[in-house]
């Protein structure tokens, strides 16, 4: 029962949900690890995306989970990038706020 | 297999390699690994025994660069150094995975050590100079490194470039009279070079200027007289590599190349002559400085320099046999000689012989193995060092001057008194400073028991030799020369014995007769000093005076003439100037003023005045848009967002 009642509309729903959340957090967040937990979170809403799509839409085997791991993949990498720039940002400032960053003003 | 003889040396190559990228995680045991690529080396020379004896020669080349080929040789000469140098090299790596056991930088020590051995190889089977030249100053490279292992030290570094610096005064000659051979015969190869000579295409005065120059860079390479001055100084490198200088490479590779080139020498009266005078000097004056020597390597030191006079004396008088001959015994007794002080160093402290004594009681198998050494070098009956001094003084007797057979035998008994000296002051009587003696760990004994052994009977290879080069006679049998050699070496060794050991004679009795020439030679006659001071510092002078005379008198005399000659030029154009030229700038002069009065007007109103009108705009939005410009980047974030937001409802149709 449950089952039937759920279809793609319920998962982008679901994905857009998430997606939001994760740019109000980008957007709110005051510290870069929480920015970066949310710039995650919407990856992950557009792996649900491809996923839901990939079941629902005919004719494409499965290229929507191929690209939901690529986007894992892609997801990892910037992970640690981000963390590595963070590590750097803090050694020299001291600092994780973003607040406090306004380099880009200059 | 034999046409596969020019890769050979590859397990060198190897080792060096492994030893080059694992050296860090390898430390010490680098030195076994490079031991065994040398053994190998060594062990697959020796399968060529059968072809080299049967008078092959074996040739193997390929095209390098259009006109010079690449080439590697073996013949009975280059086969036996091979053999000679193979086995020193691995005995000596084997010495110093124990001796280099706590030092810092082992990687570089090592791979510099084996390169040292592996160019030494190339050096030996090249077919040709520009290989040979190649491998020489690869050498050089290695011996600059190594003599300044210790780089944190001063003295070391210092050691290190004059090492370099003054063996490469050699080298520059060295490559002009290899130049000198190629312009006159169109090739680097030795058997087309002999051949032209002895067809009569090159003359005897480019024969005689070529050897010369060439003779220039072993003076260089080989520590003789005038360019001695850098093996003393070579001490302050870890003494595994003055063994490695003294015994398998470096000075050696002078005397090969001298013994390679020696149909060349052969025909050259004047240069047998010139190197006759440098050898007898050099015998001599190194000789003297070292019976005053308190450094237990220093002595060893200037006994090279004048173990390797002997040689070349011998090659001053035709006698190419003998001096091999005792380039292979004194490769064995002197590498012996610095092994064992390195084992006595390392036990002691001290390289300071006035600090030992008594040493013997704690280095039972090193104080044999030195004595054999020792014994060896004196030109005591029955040891190889007998067997080759004995060839090169009949040869000097029957082929060379009177005068430096005497100096020889005066050197002979030197030798054996500065020799015994040394043993005497290290290994007998009492302790003359408090050091805790202990025999050295076994791999440092095995490599001195092995040269021991060789430096016992290393002379029987006369006779083999003699086969292997196809020599059918050496210089004559004569007693007279034989018995005075031996009682030169049994005076030196009686006078050591006398004042040394049994103390019979005291030499503090003498001070006042001996201290005048002890400073004299323990200065090294001045000699570096006069060329520090004097030659270094008038030649940078005199260079300094050239430079300035041809820039005063040439440059700016130039300068000075063309500033000169454009004056009277000027001074005829000055008068058209004035009439011609003027007039007419005048009067545009005046039109231009018109002109400009009117344009000045609408600049003024027209385009400052659009210009200002831009400025105020352009202000007035900077501030505005300072305010959004705030450098956070979330504030940019939600920007986009919302531009996002806005483009897609336009495209969705929403406004």
């Amino acid at each position: 029962m449950i089952t039937n009642s759920i279809g793609l509309s319920q998962y982008l729903l679901l994905s857009s949900l998430i997606f939001s959340i994760g740019i109000f957090g980008v957007l709110t967040k005051k510290h870069i690890i929480s920015v970066l937990f949310s710039i995650e979170l919407m990856l992950n809403a557009v792996n649900i995306n491809l996923v839901a799509f990939n079941k629902f839409l005919p004719d494409v085997f499965v290229a929507g989970q191929i690209f939901a791991l690529f986007i894992i993949v892609v997801a990892a990498a910037e992970i640690a990038i981000g963390l590595a720039i963070s590590i750097v940002i803090f050694r020299g400032k001291g600092t994780l706020v973003l607040e406090d960053f306004n380099l880009l003003k200059h | 297999m034999g046409d596969l003889f020019w890769l050979y040396p590859l397990p060198l190559l190897a080792a060096l390699i492994i030893i080059f990228i694992f050296g860090d995680q390898l430390q010490e045991k680098s030195g076994l690994i490079g031991a065994v690529g040398s053994g190998l080396v060594f062990i697959l020379s020796i399968t060529l025994a059968p072809a080299v004896f049967s008078g092959d020669k074996l040739v193997y080349s390929f095209q390098w660069f259009p006109g010079v080929n690449l080439g590697f040789r073996i013949d009975g000469l280059s086969w036996i150094m091979l053999i000679v140098v193979t086995f020193l090299v691995s005995l000596i790596l084997l010495y110093s995975y124990s001796y280099m056991e706590h030092e810092k930088g082992l990687r570089r020590f090592f791979s510099f050590m084996v390169l040292f051995g592996f160019s030494m190889v190339q050096l030996i089977v090249a077919d040709n100079l520009l290989q040979l030249f190649i491998a020489w100053e690869i050498m050089g490279l290695c011996s600059y490194s190594l003599i300044g292992f210790y780089f944190e030290k001063s003295s070391a570094a210092s050691a290190g470039k004059k090492a370099f610096l003054t063996t490469k005064v050699g080298d520059v000659f060295m490559l002009l009279g290899i130049l000198v051979l190629y312009a006159a015969t169109g090739s680097f190869n030795y058997d087309e070079i002999f051949s032209a000579a002895s067809s009569g295409l090159i003359s005897l005065s480019e024969i005689a200027l070529a050897t010369l120059f060439i003779f220039g860079g072993v003076v260089g390479k080989s520590a003789q007289f005038p360019l001695h001055i850098w093996l003393p100084d070579a001490m302050e490198g870890p003494t595994p590599v003055s063994a490695l200088i003294h015994a398998a490479a470096m000075v050696k590779a002078g005397m090969y190349l001298m013994i390679r080139l020696y149909p060349l020498y052969e025909v050259s009266e004047f240069t047998l002559k010139i190197i006759m005078i440098v050898g007898t000097i050099t015998v001599l004056f190194a000789a003297l400085m070292a019976i005053f020597a308190d450094d237990f390597k220093q002595v060893l030191a200037f006994s090279t320099i004048s173990q390797l006079g002997y040689m070349t004396v011998a090659l001053g008088c035709l006698g190419a046999f003998p001096a091999l001959l005792h380039v292979i015994n004194h490769a064995f007794f002197k590498a012996l000689l610095f092994l064992g002080a390195g084992s006595v160093i390392h036990s002691v402290g001290t390289g300071d012989i006035r600090k030992m004594g008594g040493v013997f009681k704690y280095q039972k198998i090193t104080g044999s193995a030195m004595l054999l050494g020792t014994l060896s070098i004196a030109g005591i009956p029955g040891f190889s060092g007998f067997v080759s001094k004995d060839e090169i003084l009949l040869q000097v007797y029957e082929h060379g001057s009177l005068f430096s057979y005497y100096i020889l035998l005066l050197t002979g008994m030197l030798t054996a008194f500065y020799m015994f000296r040394l043993y005497f002051m290290v290994f007998t009587r009492e302790k003359r400073s408090d050091y805790h003696g202990h025999e050295s760990p076994v791999s440092m004994l095995i490599p001195l028991v092995l040269l021991g052994i060789a430096a016992v009977f290393s002379g029987r290879l006369k006779n083999p030799l003699m086969g292997l080069l196809n020599i059918t006679e050496t210089a004559h049998h004569n007693n007279i020369v034989v018995y005075s050699s031996v009682a030169a070496a049994l005076i030196g060794i009686v006078g050591a014995l006398l004042i040394y050991y049994l103390k019979i004679i005291d030499i503090k009795n003498y001070d006042s007769v001996i201290s005048g020439p002890k400073k004299f030679f323990q200065n090294r006659y001045y000699f570096d000093y006069f060329v520090e001071e004097i030659i270094c510092k008038y030649f940078v002078k005199i260079s300094g005076m050239i430079t300035m005379a041809i820039e005063r008198w040439i440059f700016d005399g130039i300068v000075i003439f063309a500033a000169k000659s454009i004056k009277i030029i000027s001074n005829y154009t000055k008068v058209a100037d004035q009439y011609i030229v003027d007039g007419f700038v005048n009067k545009t002069a005046a039109i231009t003023k018109t002109f400009s009065g009117i344009s000045n007007f609408i600049d003024i109103y027209i385009f400052d005045g659009a210009v200002r009108f831009i400025e105020i705009v352009t202000v007035r939005k900077g501030e505005i848009m300072l305010y959004w410009n705030n450098g956070k980047i979330q504030t940019y974030l939600l920007w986009t967002v919302v531009g996002i937001i806005l483009i897609v409802s336009l495209i969705g149709g929403v406004f």
